[in-house]
């Protein structure tokens, strides 16, 4: 743990180097920011007791966050979302009150899950802490919630394969909606009036209703209007064109002999996704959640199908969704056995939320007179800050001359193996515990976007440090002309 | 670990000098590899007063089994990891026998196996006749030489296996074992990898296409007057295997085991397919190229992530710069051949793969044994990648099991 001042401009302050002594804190220093009382806390988290922080800061630096956002919806959990209020209501629902793990519906070791609109993968998530060795298939048609799944997966390092797609009864293509603001609701049978109705329930029994719409004119016309506006606005739908496959190809596809549990929340395509299954797959199948959507006596059909297929089944509402027709529907083989709702672990503790609620009261024990940081964020490294003057020493690893698009090629390959605190000037690539594996793919994953022999295998050995290798990038000189240090 | 009897091929009460002997012949395609004289050290600690006296019957033995000597160093320090892989087959110092962790001697006072001149010799012909037995070297139709093997009954019905590319006969020798109870096998280790005449090496540059490759099985099987056979294929044996069901009826069926498949966007590769994918595709761009990643590839931590038993086998194709170049060229091609054009094969087919194989996906074979005209598929719930090369009895008797429903006729020679 070390703490820094930036070129001047951060403080090496007794403060600093008490938040330096928390365990989940491998580098700090506290920058002077125009009206931050406290000044600002730039931490790098320890790559090893604060996990799932340190690999969201690196994923973060290497642009893989796209338009999506850290969220923590606990104190134990942090994940990548697209809306704050949605990821809140998908934590609550999956992990608080267990939505999809009741009435004995549980997961053997090493289980194989699907996870049908897989939304963010929220419910990936909660079979893969819960069950280790876990092999999950996240099938989730729209780009943007796909790559939040994959992110997820790779920041909690679960075993997660993300398919981009519908499921149907049969292979083909499909009009889709997309609700950027009200992603839960995006579908294959999105209808703009019938969506409208069912959110309006929701809003009208969720908690939503106070958080948002409540207040104005609690109860009266103004509550009304607002809330019109705010399904309207939840529900400005983007249409687009998606692939379709079934539940059979997927099953056959990954080589499943086995599907321990089988999620499916699809916005009233369920029957259509229930119907891609064929004789063969569907005895693979050991456990089924389903969330069905009570149209047209759609939640008999399903426990109907579900029954003839040999599963013992009951069904139940969440109390919150009483004026809309979702119901659950709980699905076991007699032979699957009944077990109690398997335990997440969260073992890559801290969030960000809870390292500073801990900064701030060890801070508060051992200086008691000395204001804390007004501003608290998770770095990768510790470079010059947003706004700050430029430090005497380059905190940027690259050379001068290179183009910084190439660098940026490198420094995601390099982040993405070796981590944030890696992405230093002379950190060198032996070592940090690279292996022929991790330089086959970092030559790969480099060659992949800027060409081939972009990096010479010889480089590695002749000047294996990051300034070293992102200096032969821009030249493009051979291995043999590189300097060597 | 393997059992005595099979891939270590030495009866158990061997004397320390068969066994030393075995385990030179076994590591004998690493030790000719290149033109360089490989460095061992020993497994357990020998004081340097006694080395003189290991190197020695290292030379001798060596000689006598026709294979370059490996040189003895005191420790282990800057050996790359086909050194190292060898050295511990070879486990000089351990007082038992070679590559049985556990056994070793008190410290540095190993005791040398005393041969006079004619123990080594009937030590060394014990070993090179041991099964497998010395290898054949048969021509392939464009000349290359090939260093073939052929076990069981000579009428029996012919079963050709198909190891995965580049690797030494060693790996396979289970299963040739296995079968040949009852079955005519043979096998053969890729072209141009290997070295076939007197001397080390590879010999010169060769076609490394899949029709030149699938035509070796069937130069095999004229070269041992074969007329028709089941091919087995293992990993990247199974494209060889299919491709010469695909131009020849020769192959009358096929058992293609643990897959490594490329089959365009219709089935997932994992991670391991995909690095080795690129791993290859930068070794085959030049021996320049190959050189850098062999600096890389023979880093002793290499060694981390392979099984101990098998380290020896595997590193063949990563022993010098040269074979790891034309490894980048031949199993390159099978590991990007889009196989979909190959599933016309009508011969009757069995698809075998396991859940559990992290290393070829097994997605891969699902897809071939689904488009496959006349295939079955097994879909075991457990069985890793290389557990495949173990010809355990539960595999063992699977194929066997095939083989009886369809090579029920007995052979016809050419």
């Amino acid at each position: 743990m070390n703490v820094h001042s930036a070129a001047g401009t951060g403080r090496s302050t007794p403060a600093a180097e008490v938040l330096a002594r928390h365990p989940a804190v491998a580098e700090v220093v506290i920058v002077d920011e125009p009206g931050t009382p406290g000044g600002h806390a730039r931490i790098v988290p320890d790559r090893e007791t604060a996990r799932t922080l340190s690999r969201s800061v690196v994923l973060e630096a290497a642009d893989r966050l796209g338009g999506l956002a850290w969220h923590e919806p606990a104190d134990t959990i942090r994940v990548a979302g697209l809306n704050r209020g949605e990821t809140d209501f998908l934590y609550r629902e999956i992990f608080v009150e267990g939505a999809y793990f009741r009435h004995g519906i549980t997961l053997p070791r090493a289980p194989v899950v699907l996870d049908v609109g897989a939304n963010i993968g929220m419910f990936s998530l909660r079979a893969g802490l819960a069950a280790p060795g876990a092999r999950v298939i996240a099938v989730e048609p729209v780009a943007e919630l796909a790559a939040a799944v994959r992110l997820n997966a790779e920041l909690h390092g679960l075993d997660v394969t993300v398919l981009q797609t519908a499921l149907g009864r049969k292979q083909g293509e499909t009009s889709f909606t997309f609700y950027p603001h009200n992603s839960v609701m995006s579908g294959r049978y999105a209808d703009a009036a019938q969506d409208a109705e069912v959110l309006r329930g929701y809003l009208l029994t969720g908690d939503d209703a106070g958080a948002e719409s409540a207040g104005e004119d609690p109860g009266g016309d103004g509550r009304s209007r607002s809330l019109d506006r705010l399904v309207g606005d939840r529900l400005a739908a983007r249409p687009r064109r998606v692939p379709v496959t079934t539940l059979g190809n997927v099953i056959r596809d990954h080589g499943l002999t086995r599907v321990d549990l089988l999620k499916i929340d699809v916005e009233k395509a369920e029957s259509e996704v229930l119907a891609g299954l064929d004789e063969e797959t569907w005895e693979r199948v050991e456990q089924v959640v389903v969330e069905v959507h009570d149209i047209e006596g759609r939640l008999q059909e399903v426990l109907g199908t579900l029954r003839d297929r040999g599963f013992d089944v009951t069904h139940d509402q969440d109390p919150r969704l009483a004026l809309t027709p979702c119901h659950n529907v709980y699905a076991r083989r007699p032979r699957a056995g009944v077990g109690a709702p398997p335990a997440p672990v969260f073992d890559g503790v801290p969030t960000l939320r809870r390292l500073e609620g801990e900064l701030r009261e060890l801070l508060a024990r051992a200086l008691p007179s000395a204001p804390p940081p007004g501003r608290w964020t998770a770095v990768p490294h510790l470079g010059p800050a947003p706004g700050a003057p430029a430090p005497a020493t380059p905190a940027s690893p690259a050379p001068a001359a290179v183009a910084p698009e190439r660098v940026a090629v490198l420094a995601r390959a390099w982040t993405d193996l070796f981590g944030a605190d890696a992405l230093r000037s002379g950190a060198d690539f032996f070592e940090l515990g690279g292996d022929s594996l991790t330089a086959v793919r970092l030559l790969a994953r480099v060659e992949d976007e800027l060409g081939p022999d972009a990096l010479t295998p010889d480089l590695i050995f002749t000047d294996g440090t990051f300034a070293g290798l992102a200096a032969a990038l821009g030249s493009g000189r051979p291995a043999g002309e590189v300097p060597r240090p | 670990m393997t059992s005595p009897a099979t891939r270590t091929g030495v009866a158990p009460g061997a004397s320390p000098g068969d066994t030393l002997a075995r385990a030179l012949l076994d590591t004998g395609s690493v030790l000719r590899a290149g033109t360089g004289r490989l460095r061992v050290a020993p497994t357990s600690p020998v004081s340097a007063a006694r080395l003189p006296a290991f190197q020695s019957l290292l030379d001798r033995l060596s000689r006598a089994l026709g294979l370059p000597g490996p040189e003895l160093v005191a420790t282990s320090e800057g050996l790359t990891a086909p050194e190292l892989a060898v050295g511990r087959r070879l486990a000089v110092g351990n007082t038992e026998g070679a590559g049985r962790p556990g056994d070793t001697a008190a410290a540095g006072n190993a005791v040398v196996p005393e041969l006079d001149d004619r123990a080594v010799a009937e030590t060394a012909h014990r070993a090179r006749t041991a099964f497998p037995g010395p290898p054949l070297v048969l021509t392939a139709r464009d000349g290359t030489p090939l260093r073939c093997w052929a076990a069981g009954p000579p009428d029996a019905p012919a079963v050709a296996v198909v190891g995965a590319c580049g690797m030494p006969v060693g790996l396979t020798v289970n299963w040739l074992a296995a079968l040949s109870t009852r079955y005519r096998v043979v096998t053969w280790e890729s072209r141009g990898l290997f070295a076939t005449g007197e001397g080390a090496g590879p010999g010169g540059p060769v076609d490394h296409s899949v029709e030149a490759q699938s035509e070796d099985l069937l130069a095999v099987l004229d070269g041992f007057g074969i007329a028709r056979a089941h091919a087995l294929g293992l990993c990247g044996g199974v494209v060889v295997a299919l491709a010469a069901a695909a131009r020849s009826e020769r192959i009358d069926s096929l058992s293609l085991w643990h897959g490594d498949w490329e089959l365009g966007d219709a089935a997932p590769k994992t991670t391991h397919q995909r690095d080795m994918e690129s791993l290859l595709a930068m070794a085959a761009r030049g021996p320049k190229q190959a050189a850098g990643l062999h600096r890389i590839l023979t880093r002793p931590s290499t060694l981390d992530g392979l099984r101990p038993d098998l380290a020896h086998y595997l590193v063949h194709p990563y022993t010098t710069a040269e074979l790891l170049y034309r490894y980048g060229q031949l199993n390159g091609t099978l590991m990007t051949t889009d196989c979909r054009k190959l599933l016309t094969a009508r011969q009757p087919a069995l698809v075998v793969t396991s859940d559990q194989d992290t290393t070829a996906h097994p997605a891969g074979s699902v897809h071939v044994a689904r488009h496959l005209p006349a295939a079955e598929l097994r879909v075991l719930p457990t069985g890793d990648h290389l557990g495949a090369f173990d010809a355990r009895p539960h595999l063992v008797t699977l194929a066997e099991e095939f083989l009886r429903s369809v090579t029920d006729h007995p052979r016809k020679d050419t």
